[in-house]
C-alpha cells in the first residue's frame, strides 16, 4: 500500500454552546491513498463537513492530528495554514461561490495572484484549466451569465488551476439539476482518472457516491463503515455493503 | 495590480451605494476645506515670524486707517528725530519699508455692474518684491514696465493684476483701458476720478495675490495732486521690515514714541488684535465643528464599509479557503474605503478650489485684513489625504471583522 496522502488519527471535535459541549467528531480514523477518490456520506450532522474542513485545513481538531502529505497540518498556526492551502487544497463548494464582480477567467486567476508567478505563466495555467473544464469559450463570462452546471465548471477550474495536493468538495451536485449533476460528476471522474488528482466528496447524492472508489459513512461523529461504493448505491441506504470490509485504500 | 482591479470591481458591485459614500465625503470635504481655508489663512497671517518681520504703520485713531505719507518719509529719512533712533537698531534698514494706498476702480461707465469693480494698491513698484511673500521672484522687466508701460506711453500707468482677477475682469496684458474711481474724487467737482491704466504683466498664480492688482504709486500721486483730491498725500497703511522680531517690536516703540498719530505694530499682531472679537468663534469652529464634521465624515464611511462587509461575509471566507490571508483581507476592505474616501476627497477639494476660486471669485467673508478667502492650491492634495486618513479610520474595524472571519463557521450557516 501507498503511504497514505491524508491521515486522519484520533480525531476529536467539539464545539461549545453556551455551557454545552456538542460532539461532532469522535475518535476518527481515516486514511487516504495518493489518487484515491474518496467519498464520505452520512446523515445531517453526522460531521462529513467538519472532517472536511479538518482535512482542507478550514479548521482544527480539539484532539488528535491531521497529516497531508508528511505535514502536520492539526499543529500550523492559522497563517500557516492560509499559506499551505493555497498550494495543496481546491475547494469546490455546493454553491461554487464564484466572486459576481470577476469574469469566469478572473475568478480562476484569483488563487494564481497570491503565488509568485508571471503573467504569462498565470494566464497558461488558467486557459488550460478552463479548458480542462470545457468552458474555454465563456473565460470572460460573469457568473450571472453562466448557468448552475457551468459556474460549478469555474468553480472547479479554480480549484484546479494550483494543481493542488488534494481536492476536497463538499455537496457539489447539491444545487445542481440531475443533468448538471452528472456532468459535474463525469468532469470529477476525468480529473481522477486522467490528471490522478486526490479527490475526497462529501456528498448525500446516490449517483455522486458512485463515482468514488470508496465510501466511508459517518454517523454521530464516528466512522461507521468503510467499503466500496456499489452496494452502498445499489440498497439506496447510501451505506456501503455491510460485508464488514472496513478497510482499506482500493486498487490504484 | 489585479487586486487593486478587485476591490475597484467591488465597489461598482453597488454604484448607488459606492456614489452616495462618495458624494457624502465630497460634501464634508468641501465644507471641512471652506472651514479650513479661512482658519489656515488667518493663522498663517497671524503667526509671528522670526526673521525678516513686517511692521504695519496705520492711524492711530481712525478706521479704516488714513494718514499723511510724510510720516513714513520721516520715519526712514536720515536726519529726523526718529530715523536717528531706529538707525541704531540692528535689524533696521531704511530700504525695507513701502507704503499703500488703496483706491477702488470700476470698468464699467455706468459704474453699478460690481463685477467690474477691482481694488488696486497703489505703492512703490521696486519695493514689491522685497516686502512682501510670494512676490520676491517677480520679473524686473515687470516693475520697470509699470513706470514706464510699453503700449500706452503714459509713464508710471502700468499695473500689475492677480490672473483670477483679470479673468474675472475680462482683461488680458497688454489692454489698456480707462478705470472710474469708486472711492476717489476730484476736489472741486466731485466727479469721480479717471485714470488710464495699463496691464502690464501678472502676479504670480496659485499665491495670495491672485485677485490682486498693484500700481505704480507715483501716477496715483499725480493725478489726485491734479485733481486737488483731499486724498492726496494721503496713504492708508504704511510698511516696514525688519530683520528679527526683537527689533520689530523695538522699532515700533521708537515710531509711537516719536509720532503718537501712529500705530506701529508687527503684522501678525495688528491682525491678531482684529480678529480678537472673532476668537471664540474661530476656536468653536476648530475646536468643535472641523472634530463633529470628521466625525460624520467617519461614521458615514465606516456604515458603508460595514454594510459591504455584511453583504460578502461568505466571499471574504472564500477568499481565505483560497489562500488570501488576513492581512490581505483586510487590505482589499480598506481600499474599497480608502478608494471611496481618496476619491470623494479630491472631488470635494478640488470641486471646492475651482469653484470658489475660479467661478466664485473667493470666499466673501470680510474680517479685519481679510476681505477675501481662497481655497490655497494645496487644499488639492490634502482633500485627498483627509479622504484616504478618514477611510482608513471608517473602515478599520469593517476590515477586521472581514479579516476576522471564521471560514468554518460561515459555511456552517451557509449550509
Amino acid at each position: 500500500m501507498a503511504e497514505p496522502i491524508v491521515r486522519v488519527v484520533g480525531v476529536h471535535k467539539f464545539f461549545t454552546r453556551g455551557s454545552e459541549q456538542i460532539d461532532v467528531l469522535n475518535d476518527l480514523n481515516l486514511e487516504v491513498a495518493p489518487g484515491e477518490f474518496l467519498g464520505l456520506m452520512g446523515p445531517s450532522g453526522s460531521g462529513k463537513t467538519t472532517l472536511l474542513n479538518l482535512i482542507a485545513g478550514l479548521d482544527k481538531p480539539s484532539q488528535g492530528e491531521v497529516w497531508v502529505g508528511n505535514q502536520l497540518i492539526s499543529a500550523m498556526s492559522e497563517s500557516q495554514l492560509t499559506r499551505w492551502r493555497t498550494r495543496n487544497i481546491g475547494f469546490i463548494f455546493q454553491f461554487y461561490h464564484l466572486l459576481p464582480v470577476l469574469t469566469a477567467y478572473e475568478n480562476v486567476e484569483l488563487p494564481l495572484l497570491l503565488l509568485p508567478m508571471s503573467a504569462a505563466e498565470r494566464r497558461r495555467q488558467v486557459t488550460t484549466a478552463l479548458e480542462l473544464v470545457g468552458l474555454e469559450d465563456r473565460m470572460k463570462h460573469r457568473p450571472g451569465q453562466l448557468s448552475g452546471g457551468q459556474q460549478q465548471r469555474v468553480g472547479i477550474a479554480r480549484a484546479i488551476v494550483t494543481d493542488p495536493t488534494l481536492i476536497v468538495a463538499d455537496e457539489p451536485t447539491g444545487d445542481l439539476d440531475a443533468r448538471s449533476a452528472e456532468e459535474i460528476l463525469d468532469l470529477l471522474s476525468e480529473l481522477h482518472q486522467t490528471l490522478h488528482k486526490t479527490i475526497i466528496l462529501v456528498t448525500h447524492d446516490p449517483r455522486a457516491a458512485r463515482r468514488a472508489q470508496r465510501l466511508v459513512h459517518l454517523e454521530k461523529g464516528q466512522l461507521v463503515e468503510d467499503g466500496r461504493p456499489a452496494a452502498a448505491v445499489a440498497d439506496g441506504s447510501g451505506r456501503p455493503g455491510t460485508s464488514g470490509a472496513i478497510t482499506e485504500v482500493p486498487p490504484r | 495590480m489585479k487586486l487593486l482591479l478587485l476591490v475597484f470591481k467591488n465597489l461598482l458591485r453597488n454604484k448607488l451605494r459606492s456614489a452616495l459614500t462618495v458624494l457624502a465625503v465630497i460634501v464634508l470635504v468641501a465644507i471641512f476645506s471652506l472651514i479650513a481655508t479661512v482658519l489656515l489663512t488667518m493663522e498663517r497671517a497671524m503667526r509671528e515670524r522670526a526673521r525678516d518681520v513686517p511692521v504695519v504703520l496705520s492711524e492711530r485713531y481712525r478706521f479704516p486707517s488714513r494718514f499723511d505719507r510724510r510720516f513714513v518719509e520721516d520715519i526712514v529719512s536720515p536726519g529726523t528725530a526718529v530715523h536717528t533712533q531706529l538707525r541704531y537698531l540692528p535689524g533696521f534698514n531704511r530700504e525695507h519699508h513701502t507704503i499703500w494706498h488703496f483706491i477702488g476702480f470700476t470698468t464699467d461707465p455706468e459704474r453699478k455692474d460690481k463685477n467690474k469693480q477691482f481694488f488696486v494698491i497703489a505703492t512703490y513698484p521696486e519695493k514689491i518684491p522685497a516686502m512682501f511673500d510670494e512676490l520676491d521672484q517677480l520679473d524686473p522687466v515687470l516693475l520697470e514696465k509699470m513706470k514706464r508701460p510699453p503700449k500706452s506711453g503714459l509713464d508710471n500707468s502700468g499695473i500689475l493684476m492677480g490672473p483670477d482677477r483679470m479673468e474675472r475682469l475680462g482683461l488680458r496684458v497688454g489692454d489698456v483701458f480707462k478705470a472710474i474711481s469708486i472711492s476717489h474724487f476730484e476736489g472741486v467737482t466731485r466727479q469721480p476720478i479717471e485714470m488710464q491704466l495699463e496691464i502690464v504683466g501678472t502676479l504670480p498664480a496659485g499665491s495670495r495675490w491672485v485677485q490682486h492688482t498693484f500700481m505704480d504709486y507715483a501716477y496715483l500721486d499725480r493725478v489726485l495732486k491734479e485733481k486737488k483730491s483731499e486724498m492726496d498725500g494721503k496713504i492708508m497703511l504704511g510698511w516696514l521690515k525688519f530683520d528679527d522680531s526683537d527689533s520689530a517690536g523695538k522699532g515700533s516703540a521708537v515710531i509711537e514714541t516719536h509720532i503718537s498719530d501712529i500705530k506701529s505694530e508687527i503684522a501678525s499682531t495688528a491682525i491678531s488684535r482684529f480678529l480678537e472679537p472673532y476668537k471664540n468663534l474661530f476656536n468653536g469652529v476648530k475646536y468643535l465643528l472641523v472634530p463633529a464634521i470628521w466625525l460624520v465624515m467617519t461614521l458615514i464611511v465606516a456604515n458603508a464599509i460595514s454594510i459591504t462587509v455584511r453583504e460578502r461575509t461568505t466571499e471574504m471566507a472564500v477568499l481565505k479557503v483560497l489562500g488570501f490571508r488576513p492581512p490581505q483581507i483586510l487590505a482589499l476592505v480598506l481600499g474599497e474605503a480608502v478608494l471611496l474616501g481618496t476619491l470623494g476627497g479630491l472631488f470635494g477639494a478640488g470641486g471646492t478650489y475651482f469653484l470658489v476660486n475660479h467661478v466664485i471669485g473667493g470666499i466673501n467673508f470680510p474680517i479685519g485684513f481679510f476681505p477675501i478667502f481662497f481655497v490655497p492650491a494645496h487644499a488639492l492634495w490634502w482633500g485627498p489625504a483627509l479622504g484616504a486618513l478618514t477611510s482608513v479610520l471608517g473602515g478599520i474595524i469593517p476590515a477586521w471583522s472581514a479579516r476576522s472571519v471564521r471560514v468554518s463557521e460561515v459555511f456552517a450557516r451557509v449550509a
